[in-house]
């Protein structure tokens, strides 16, 4: 009797889960005809039978709400970082909304649909169909993980909807033509440039100061590519690798690592870890008591909200390549505002490099809408790729102004800025032109560490 | 002899009537709804390829993620490095995975079901890490934990697998699903089905009665495993990417056996009934509570803890239950 009822409760759930998997499709009045008119342009185009015309500007969404669609890991080890970039999607989304919409549609509404990609590649492209074929949304922003992001921006090309990537750096993201996708913020290759003109300037202040170098990275695309890069550039500067480990994205000990860290003892050691691995290897060297000259992050783990409650002081000293810090505003006072709304919506949370990636992502594609006057997807790619945002646009958080390469759609102005925490905050040090006023470079890093204060 | 006859003839009938139904209904779902079709019968087929090793022969695998990571960067190197079509790379894919299963097999098999499996993990495990280390073998690229892409070609295009209309992707699993339950078929009714659930229950019964279980198992071990590697090469079509951290995953090699043990484990059509209810609960769980996190999760687990609790020998059994009594019920009425 009891499996009866249970049978009957679980072929109802199932029932209900296909039914409401297919009630926005029918949903009621005009938005489930435009969503199904959507999906139909999509394939048209997907087909090659859109007709120009189609293309063109068509305002006849005014004051109505236009759909963008959120790609991130929401479920599994790095929803953290899906976390902070919603908060800056939905922060820029509801300044644009609250400053009236888009003007330029009569003041249409931005409205997010959210979609899972789990952090691998089927669930995504299924997530990217389902945003696209059957909400409707005019626009994708996401992904962080970049192998996860190649899936989802194959999709956006096929339907010539427009991909604003947002917290992923992988290379091969902008390598070779990519007609209908945009990276704002750096991406690896600039972040290993960045790391090697930083010990470059190093050696040059203080002759001979960097001479071996230990690297330590994941094993996935994005730990590979960092390691790549810094392989070469390391080269180039002639300073010899002793220590090259890589280990699991769910590495439990790095005991031995850091004993060969302790046995070669490098004078600098690059590390592309992410929260849990970068919080694991921080413990572990402060377990120990070593720390090197210098130790160069990737802004991963480090910049997690969670990183600094979890290891204290034992960061300090650390340096961090990132996207964007939060010192950047204390660099652009007419800007503060963004970050103090931000702290104040979110519970007393800090901005994040995520954070600013989201924001960033959506008032591009914001800005986009504005200029094409169109939800058309094809119309907001092409005002997409023709936007020129200056450093000092109102909403522009980033040290450099904004606008794309027309063939690989990379931002080509971005420049990754350096950080060090100095007594559990990241202050920005490096390029100085952004360094706040009375913040100064602690180099070597192990003077501010709690291992060599309590010597 | 008749009887026989008017059985073929009504099995023949209903599967050209799904085969016209799919077809039909294919005409009217956009390419979300296709692509949730494609990966239940792609999960579906995948655990019925696990089935034959681990259902109709008892060895409990939870690494055939292996046999589709094979399949899957063996069309994709072949395609994007020597031209050749991935219908062919899906072949040769196929035999490389079923060589590999019978490697694996050849030592393994002398372990009891327990042990068997913890291999299984570790060799899927050790299959992981080895692709994201290697670079290349000769001057074949592997790209190591960057995995490879595909590069994607307008329109539709057979030859090349790729298709921007997602219903073809469909007509081909369902395809591939239909020979796989064939096969299933075919094994679990004839002297190797009867033989590898012989095994299956009783290994020193069955070696007993002169059933050589070594051999039989390693049937299974290549049939299996030549056809997960050829779903392996249409699911890096489909996605068109070769990543090893998703391809070679635990977790892959897990949904297998969740899928095929929710259905029916060692039933020709449990998987199918399990990948229907599975990716049901997933993908709903996904599109409706995507920003919620881990809710989705929470939603699949649950459902997976009350199926398991509830229904331990699966879904397919209860529901093959009921429609007997259904039947029965009729039968009496009509006397």
């Amino acid at each position: 009797m009891k499996k009866k009822l249970l049978a009957v409760i679980l072929a109802a759930f199932l029932a209900v889960s296909l039914a409401a998997c297919g009630g926005d499709s029918g949903g009621s009045g005009d938005s489930g005809s435009k969503e199904t008119e959507k999906a139909e342009k999509a394939e048209e185009t997907q087909g090659g039978t859109q007709a120009a015309s189609d293309t063109a500007a068509d305002p006849g969404n005014a004051g109505g709400t236009i759909k963008l669609g959120v790609l991130f890991p929401y479920t599994g080890s790095a929803a953290a970082v899906a976390e902070d970039a919603q908060k800056g999607i939905e922060f820029a989304v509801d300044e644009v909304n609250s400053r009236g919409g888009i003007k330029s549609m009569g003041g249409a509404q931005i409205e997010l649909i959210y979609g899972d990609t789990q952090s691998n590649e089927e669930a995504a492209a299924s997530e990217a169909e389902r945003l696209i074929s059957h909400e409707g949304v005019s626009a994708i922003l996401g992904c962080y993980q970049s192998t996860v992001t190649l899936s989802v921006q194959n999709i956006c090309e096929k339907y010539h909807v427009p991909l604003a990537i947002t917290c992923s750096t992988g290379d091969a993201l902008t390598e070779g033509p990519h007609p209908y996708s945009v990276t704002i913020h750096e991406q690896n290759m600039d972040t290993t440039k960045s790391h090697a003109q930083f010990i470059s300037d190093m050696n040059a202040k203080e002759p001979g100061a960097i001479k071996t170098a230990a690297i330590l990275r994941q094993n996935d695309d994005w730990g590979q590519a960092l390691g790549d890069g810094w392989q070469e550039e390391l080269a180039a500067l002639d300073i010899e690798i002793v220590v090259d480990e890589v280990f699991a994205m769910d590495v439990t000990d790095l005991t031995t690592v850091v004993t060969k860290l302790v046995d070669k003892n490098p004078d600098v050691v690059l590390n592309a870890c992410y929260f849990q691995s970068m919080s694991l290897l921080t413990q572990t060297m402060a377990g120990v008591g070593y720390e090197p000259k210098a130790m160069l992050c990737s802004s991963s783990g480090e910049t997690d909200n969670d990183f600094i409650p979890t290891v204290g002081n034992n960061a300090d000293g650390f340096f961090t390549v990132s996207g964007w810090g939060e010192d950047v505003l204390a660099s652009m006072p007419d800007k503060a505002w963004i970050g103090e709304e931000y702290i104040e919506r979110n519970n007393g949370e800090h901005y994040t490099a995520e954070s600013a990636a989201g924001w960033a992502a959506a008032m591009v594609i914001c800005e986009s809408l504005e200029a094409a006057g169109s939800d058309d997807a094809e119309a907001i790619n092409t005002a997409m790729r023709a936007l020129e945002i200056p450093e000092d646009s109102w909403w522009n958080i980033y040290p450099y102004p904004i606008s794309f390469n027309q063939e690989t759609g990379k931002n080509e102005n971005a420049i990754p800025v350096m950080g060090q925490f100095q007594d559990t905050k990241i202050k920005l040090i490096y390029p100085e032109s952004i360094a706040v006023e009375g913040t100064e470079l602690v180099f070597p890093g192990y003077e501010l560490s709690p291992v060599y204060k309590n010597r | 002899m008749k009887r026989l006859e008017k059985k073929t003839l009504i099995k023949a009938a209903v599967f050209v009537a799904l085969a016209a139904a799919l077809v039909i209904v294919s005409q009217f779902l956009n390419n979300y709804y296709l692509q949730i079709v494609i990966y239940i019968f792609m999960f579906a087929y995948f655990a019925s390829s696990w089935n034959i090793l681990s259902g109709f022969a008892g060895q409990f695998s939870l690494g055939h993620a292996i046999f589709i990571g094979i399949g899957a960067y063996t069309s994709t190197i072949l395609y994007t490095q020597f031209g050749i079509s991935p219908w062919l790379g899906m072949l040769a894919g196929g035999v490389l995975a079923a060589g590999l299963g019978i490697l694996i097999g050849l030592p393994c098999f002398k372990l009891q079901s327990t042990y068997f499996t913890l291999v299984t993990i570790a060799l899927a495990n050790i299959m992981l890490l080895v692709v994201q280390s290697v670079r290349s073998i000769g001057s074949i690229q592997i790209n190591a934990a960057k995995g490879i892409m595909i590069p994607s070609v307008e329109g539709n295009n057979l030859a090349v697998m790729q298709f921007v209309d997602k219903k073809y992707y469909l007509y081909i699993i369902c395809g591939l699903l239909a020979v796989c339950l064939a096969v299933c078929q075919w094994i679990k009714t004839s002297k190797m089905g009867y033989q590898l659930a012989a095994v299956a229950n009783n290994q020193e019964a069955a070696e007993s009665l002169c059933v050589n279980s070594r051999r039989l198992k390693l049937k299974a071990m290549a049939i299996s495993a030549f056809m997960c590697a050829v779903g392996g090469s249409f699911y890096a079509q489909l996605i068109m990417v070769c990543n090893p951290a998703r391809l070679f995953a635990e977790a892959l090699s897990d949904k297998l056996a969740i899928v095929a043990m929710l259905g029916g484990k060692g039933l020709v059509f449990g998987p199918l009934s399990g990948a229907l209810i599975v990716e049901s609960i997933s993908q709903f769980a996904t599109a409706k509570f995507a920003n919620i996190q881990g809710l989705n999760l929470a939603i699949y687990g649950i459902m997976l803890i009350v199926c398991i609790r509830f229904f331990p020998d699966g879904i397919l059994p209860i529901i093959q239950k009921y429609v007997r009594k259904l039947f029965k019920k009729k039968e009496r009425a009509s006397k």
